[in-house]
């Protein structure tokens, strides 16, 4: 049992006396041990796991920084992040191996280490799990949410089908983890159904025991398919219940936002609801409510437009206009500047030990392509942010496959490394081409 | 009707979906879900230039299970318990796959956040339901009585329970819902709503509710063919034509036999088909397919479209809907005329943006369409057409990917790898119409095997704006909407261009495509096919009309048996 959970006999009779009052103490006096050196059931002090998306790549040569190693010079589409430099590094040159060409799609290989399955025209599911999913199914059973998955533009795709564009996050080629768009879903997922007025968590844990044994009952008529994904329901109805049963979190617990995440006069709110929801990530993090999140800044092939911008075509589009490659530029310098909003906030929050949250998190950071205009994955970037408590090196640095331009480096072995992070046994991801063994030494940190 | 050499072609070549590009190897697998039965659907065992081979056995669709849709959800929750209920309810989101929600339905797992949102859906319901209860005590009266007793959660658990289940409960699984009901009444001091309201909850959650069970029964020891049980059967078409949960004289009439013969199931099929909800029912399939849905929430320049309003967008939305009823409902007539119609529907707004006269008389009404208006059917319509557009610019190439995968119901491969799918960079001292960009755009060797197919549908279409408004010319420059593909022929404009799809028989076969894919939640399989051919026939000889085809199809093998569950 984690330490956010009681018991289940323990909490069915003592949960009908009262929850804990939810109360603002200062998340260090509670949560911390007399040493400040472990949480105070002696657990070793949480560390984060994030990965960041966003659409149509870069443009390469305004993109990859001018030099290697540490106080490597901030490129162009890099400078918006000079604020929290120190916790960049830039992974540049690497090949993305998916063994499925279909644009776009083999982008998103970076995030799994696995191709495609089911490809048919512009239709293709994700292979394996993604990152997250690795990092959640280490972590995760520590905190009463195992991950949550957030986007910010909701204009995706219309073109492609099938569920590698539309979520950032995959358990399975079935069981993709769909982003909430709406900041106020993501407020009532992460802390709307803490202590319940009136206390009726006995029942609704009753309620779950009956859909189990119903399920149980079901899934000797079915199929393989079905039966995993009877799996998938069962892992939510534990999480429910997990959820349910968890000790109202120690920290004061932010209002619902007002933001929707509605256009208007054709206009999305991009910049607003990044704020909005990096704010809840700020909380959801320094309350330990998960440790594992997913956004989907852009989609790939979105029909996004940067309105903010005063553009009037979609950046997917630009892209594949060799007489917009300006506007195209814009717009990543656009995206970087709201990434680097949100790693603003992780370094100006304050962590359960006095550390802020890009020293305490690893936030894995890439597009489904290194070019829109080609949809080439050959130079596919990456960029990590926060050190994860010295797991990955800090200050960053800009680490360059070699050979210029076209190595063999591997974008999985990035996903290696930030695995090993979490878990030190893990000794492989992803499979096929796409497979990496061989975690990148470059950027270990101090305590890897 | 007498099957063409054509015709018998264009099914081979569908079920094997063959792509148009480089690589067709990657576009040949149609249906990976269905893989573990003895289809194949690489073309092997069917010769596609001569048709079925003779004896082909019919082999249906794996059974399973398929999660409500949420109108499905939302559907039930109104007839089992009420108006109110239905607006509390929030059930998880859909998510399509193959353009379609009910095959995401059939396939994807609920991730945990939906879990909790199903909680919290039925939450809400119950608690909407227990405060106006006249809909529950229509089929349970002892909820309504002043002080009801514990006896009173039986009842709720063997009728509602039986109708939000679709078949009989048992014992076994009745006992759990009324302990429910007991534990919260006790611990709400003996307040009988409390328990109602758990109770409720409790039936709501259970995956007998959230999932559409179809597994049959072997026929003749044949596992992979497996006739639906008569409940099951009853429900199938309860969705399929009312989009929701049967009723209980639906199933009283399947437990006593009722749905046994095809006669019956048609009789039965009609007689739904008369009731409100399959207006409605209709309505949500072909907003989904025409991608009516989203429409008031598309990108479109404010610069260049500040007449793009979520209202012109709603109006939109409602001509495409008015044509269907009238073509389906009010006329009962050939179907294809949705595709070539010479006349349509608008209301005040939408007159204004075609330039036709207003209507005389509030709301929508039916109003001809002239030759000079380029307009016919489907594709002259601006839902369609600012859909399948960019926020600022027209796209051929969307508008005829569109015509080819979802009214032809053709596969169409990916650009191959390495292409360089940048349209040339613009003169400034030369200006080009879209159709001159990708015309220049088709001749790479790489790009055109495709693009010969798709595009030109969409030049025919160039005098219709991002927005689908009328324009002279594309930035000043003069307009060549003539066109050819090698299947559909040499086209001038849209009208011409809707005449040769409304007459294609590619254009027939897909509209059961459309409903096997978008209502019964699979891409069709190459054992169906004997069946299919047979629809495809009754489909011509009843004149295409719509109606026709749904009762046809509720009596279908195909609608009345599953393969051995996925």
């Amino acid at each position: 049992m984690s330490r956010f959970t009681l018991n289940r006999r323990t909490f069915l009779r003592g949960a009908l006396g009262g929850a804990a009052a939810c109360v603002g103490l200062p998340l260090m006096e509670a949560m911390l041990d007399n040493h400040g050196e472990a949480l105070a059931d002696g657990s070793p002090l949480p560390t984060r796991f994030m990965t960041w998306f966003f659409g149509n790549g870069v443009i390469l040569p305004r993109f990859e920084p001018a030099a290697v190693g540490a106080n490597y010079p901030l490129s162009e589409e890099l400078q918006p992040l000079a604020e929290v430099r120190e916790y960049i590094t830039v992974l540049t040159g690497l090949k993305n191996r998916c063994e499925q060409l279909i644009t776009h799609h083999e982008g998103m290989t970076v995030f799994n280490g696995h191709t495609m399955v089911e490809i048919n025209g512009l239709f293709s599911k994700a292979g394996g799990p993604t990152i997250d999913q690795l990092i959640a199914a280490k972590i995760g059973k520590d905190t009463p949410i195992e991950s949550v998955h957030l986007g910010v533009s909701k204009h995706l795709s219309i073109m492609d089908s099938g569920t590698t564009m539309h979520a950032l996050s995959h358990k399975g080629p079935n069981e993709p983890q769909f982003p909430k768009f709406n900041p106020q879903e993501v407020w009532n997922l992460l802390f709307g159904s803490f202590a319940p007025k009136p206390d009726d968590r006995p029942l609704r844990t009753g309620i779950l025991d009956a859909v189990r044994d119903q399920t149980a009952r079901l899934r000797r008529r079915l199929g393989k398919l079905d039966n995993e994904r009877l799996d998938a329901h069962l892992d939510g109805v534990d999480a429910l219940e997990k959820k349910i049963t968890a000790a109202p979190p120690v920290c004061a617990l932010p209002d619902m936002p007002d933001e929707t995440n509605t256009d208007i006069n054709g206009v999305e709110p991009i910049t607003a609801v990044n704020d909005v929801m990096s704010d809840l990530l700020v909380y959801a993090f320094t309350c330990d409510i998960t440790r594992v999140a997913s956004v989907l800044f852009h989609g790939g092939a979105a029909e996004t437009v940067f309105s903010e911008l005063g553009q009037q075509v979609g950046h997917h589009y630009n892209t594949h206009d060799p007489a917009a490659q300006q506007a195209v530029h814009e717009g990543v310098v656009y995206m970087m500047q709201r990434f680097a909003a949100m790693l603003e906030k992780f370094k100006a929050a304050v962590d359960v030990d006095g550390k802020n949250l890009l020293d305490t998190s690893i936030i894995f950071c890439s597009s489904d392509c290194a070019e829109g205009l080609t949809h080439s994955v050959e130079r596919q970037p990456i960029i990590l942010a926060g050190h994860g408590r010295d797991k990955l090196i800090y200050p960053g640095i800009h680490y360059q496959a070699a050979p210029y331009p076209t190595s063999a480096g591997n974008t999985s072995d990035v996903l290696l490394t930030c695995l090993k992070a979490f878990d030190p046994a893990a000794t492989a991801v992803g499979a096929g081409a796409p497979r990496s063994a061989t975690p990148l030494a470059a950027i270990h940190g101090a305590k890897f | 009707m007498l099957r063409s050499h054509v015709c018998a072609l264009s099914v081979g070549v569908s079920f094997a979906l063959v792509g148009c590009a480089s690589d067709p190897a990657d576009s040949a697998t149609l249906d990976p879900s269905a893989s573990t039965t003895s289809d194949v659907t690489d073309g092997t065992t069917a010769d596609p230039t001569t048709g079925e081979p003779p004896g082909e056995p019919f082999e249906p669709a794996p059974g399973g299970l398929r999660r409500l849709l949420r109108h499905q959800y939302v559907g039930s929750v109104r007839y089992l318990l009420g108006d109110a209920a239905a607006a509390a309810a929030d059930p998880p989101n859909d998510y399509s796959l193959h353009g379609f929600d009910a095959i995401g339905a059939a396939e994807l797992s609920l991730q945990a956040s939906a879990i909790e949102q199903i909680e919290t859906s039925a939450r809400a319901v119950a608690a909407a339901a227990v405060a106006d209860r006249g809909r529950l005590g229509s089929f349970v009266p002892c909820v309504l009585e002043p002080e009801p007793t514990d006896a009173c959660y039986q009842k709720v658990a063997d009728d509602l329970g039986r109708l939000a289940w679709r078949r009989p409960l048992t014992a076994e699984e009745t006992a759990p819902l009324v302990d429910i009901a007991v534990q919260a009444r006790n611990w709400a001091d003996d307040d009988f709503a409390a328990g109602l309201q758990y109770e409720l909850m409790a039936l709501l959650q259970a995956p007998e509710f959230l999932y559409i069970v179809e597994v049959g029964e072997p026929a003749d020891g044949d596992p992979n063919n497996r006739p639906l049980t008569p409940a099951e059967l009853a429900t199938r078409m309860s969705f399929f034509l009312l989009g929701r949960t049967p009723d209980a004289e639906l199933l009283d009439l399947a437990a006593t036999g009722g749905l046994a013969s095809p006669e019956q199931i048609r009789a039965t099929a009609a007689a739904l088909l008369a009731r409100p909800e399959a207006r409605d029912t209709l309505r949500t399939f072909y907003s989904e397919l025409l991608l009516l849905r989203d429409l008031p929430g598309v990108n479109k320049s404010a610069e260049l479209f500040p007449n793009f309003t979520p209202e012109l967008a709603r109006a939109m939305q409602q001509e495409t809907l008015h044509l269907l009823d009238d073509i389906v409902w009010d006329q009962d007539a050939d179907f294809r005329s949705l595709f070539d119609a010479d006349y349509t529907f608008v209301d005040a707004t939408l007159a204004a943006f075609y330039g036709l006269p207003a209507p005389t008389e509030p709301g929508f009404q039916a109003v001809p369409l002239e030759p000079e208006h380029e307009r016919a059917g489907l594709l002259g319509h601006a839902s369609f057409l600012a859909r399948l557009a960019h926020p600022s610019l027209t796209s051929p190439t969307r508008r005829g990917l569109f015509v080819r995968t979802k009214l032809l119901c053709e596969g169409v491969a990916p650009p191959p790898p390495g292409v360089d799918t940048s349209l040339p960079p613009p003169d400034p001292n030369k200006p080009q119409t879209m159709k001159q960009k990708l015309v220049q755009h088709m001749e790479d060797p790489k790009c055109n095997g495709c693009h010969v197919q798709i595009d030109p549908i969409g030049f025919a279409l160039e005098h219709f704006d991002a927005i689908g408004a009328w324009r002279p010319n594309d930035q000043g420059l003069p307009l060549d909407v003539t066109g050819s593909t090698a299947d559909l022929g040499a086209f001038d404009g849209a009208r011409e261009l809707a005449g040769l799809l409304a007459t294609d028989e590619r254009t027939a076969s897909c509209v059961i495509r459309n409903f096997i894919r978008g209502s019964l939640g699979h891409l069709e399989t190459l054992g169906e096919r004997p069946v299919f051919l047979d629809l495809e026939d009754s489909f011509a000889d009843g004149g295409f009309r719509l109606q026709h085809l749904l009762v046809e199809l509720t009596a279908s093998p195909i609608f009345r048996s599953v393969g051995a569950p996925k």
